[in-house]
């Protein structure tokens, strides 16, 4: 018998989502970097449609969480930033993407 | 979730933006044409095999200087190399299964005169999995149309064909190679009409 004093564990669900990938802008740079190895600034900009401006910030939101690799190189005389999910990055998408999934269908119609 | 949030079509997406230069196209072409030009000595057969190694250097070279200043620089995902590996000699057996069976019906199976002729629709069958596995990844029709092409003219290579004095096989890489670089060239060029160069934005952040 379920106590009426305690949060109801299908919102519990819900509320102990991971809020860094949670922000849309954040889980679409999240998601295409899921699905590819690695990748640049401007594919990722053209890919999840941000701007430069937030697309700079988020990433630094993931990279300081750990979810992130940054490395910094130079192609010729071009300067190119590239992004790589880490191991800790793809566990916390995968267990969002779980945690997600698991709460709507509890949530029913 | 949304159809935005589908990963596989996510991936799709990434695969399609990385092959929009036509470059995979282009770079078949002229491999095609190094194993025509190896038929007709067969001194030169090693040749195709040794140009696979400098293809990925050029690959390099040209996404290096025309599709990574314009769409941004991606590494896809390496497929599994076991599963991979499998699947690749799966599709390789059942081609040649079908070499034979066709082999068995329409020639002599007994006569290299007959293996000899009906080359192109093995050689067709084999290459056409890369341009399937292609079309698989980016769902793009060209990848699809280059895959049929490549075991349908290796069908009609094989037919006997007396105005023609070079070997079916021969016939075969040509017109393949001829095929898969006009249609990188055409790619290519509409790629750098439609991209322009971004490397201010490239170099960020």
């Amino acid at each position: 018998m379920s106590n009426p004093d305690r949060p109801a564990d299908d919102l519990k669900n819900l509320t102990g989502l991971d809020k860094l990938i949670h922000e849309p802008g954040r889980l679409a740079v999240m998601a295409f970097l899921y699905v590819v190895e690695e990748t640049d600034f401007l594919f990722l900009m053209d890919q999840t449609g941000l701007t430069r401006g937030n697309l700079s910030a988020h990433m630094a939101k993931l990279s300081g969480a750990g979810y992130v690799d940054i490395s910094k190189m130079f192609v010729g005389n071009v300067p190119r930033t590239t992004y790589r999910l880490t191991d800790a990055g793809r566990a916390a998408f995968k267990a969002y993407r779980q945690g997600l999934v698991d709460t709507l269908n509890a949530l029913g119609d | 979730m949304s159809e935005s949030l589908n990963l596989d079509h996510l991936e799709r997406q990434a695969w399609r933006r990385d092959a929009s230069d036509g470059l995979m196209e282009f770079l078949a072409g002229i491999l095609f044409f190094f194993v025509a030009r190896a038929m007709v000595d067969p001194h030169l057969a090693w040749v195709p095999a040794l140009l696979l190694f400098p293809m990925r250097w050029a690959n390099r070279f040209f996404k290096e200087r025309f599709t990574w200043p314009r769409i941004g620089y991606v590494k896809l995902k390496s497929e599994d190399s076991k599963d991979f590996g499998r699947g690749v000699l799966t599709y390789l057996a059942v081609v040649f299964v079908i070499y034979l069976a066709l082999l068995w019906v329409f020639g002599d199976i007994t006569s290299f005169q007959s293996w000899r002729q009906w080359l192109p629709t093995l050689m067709g069958g084999f290459c056409s999995g890369g341009f399937f596995f292609a079309a698989g990844k980016s769902r793009l029709a060209r990848h699809y149309a280059l895959a049929i092409f490549c075991i349908a003219w290796g069908l009609v290579c094989s037919l006997p064909a007396e105005p023609f004095s070079t070997p079916g096989i021969q016939r075969w890489a040509l017109g393949l190679g001829l095929v898969n670089l006009l249609t990188g060239v055409a790619v290519f060029v509409r790629f750098v009409r439609r991209y322009p160069v971004r490397e201010a934005e490239a170099g960020d952040e």
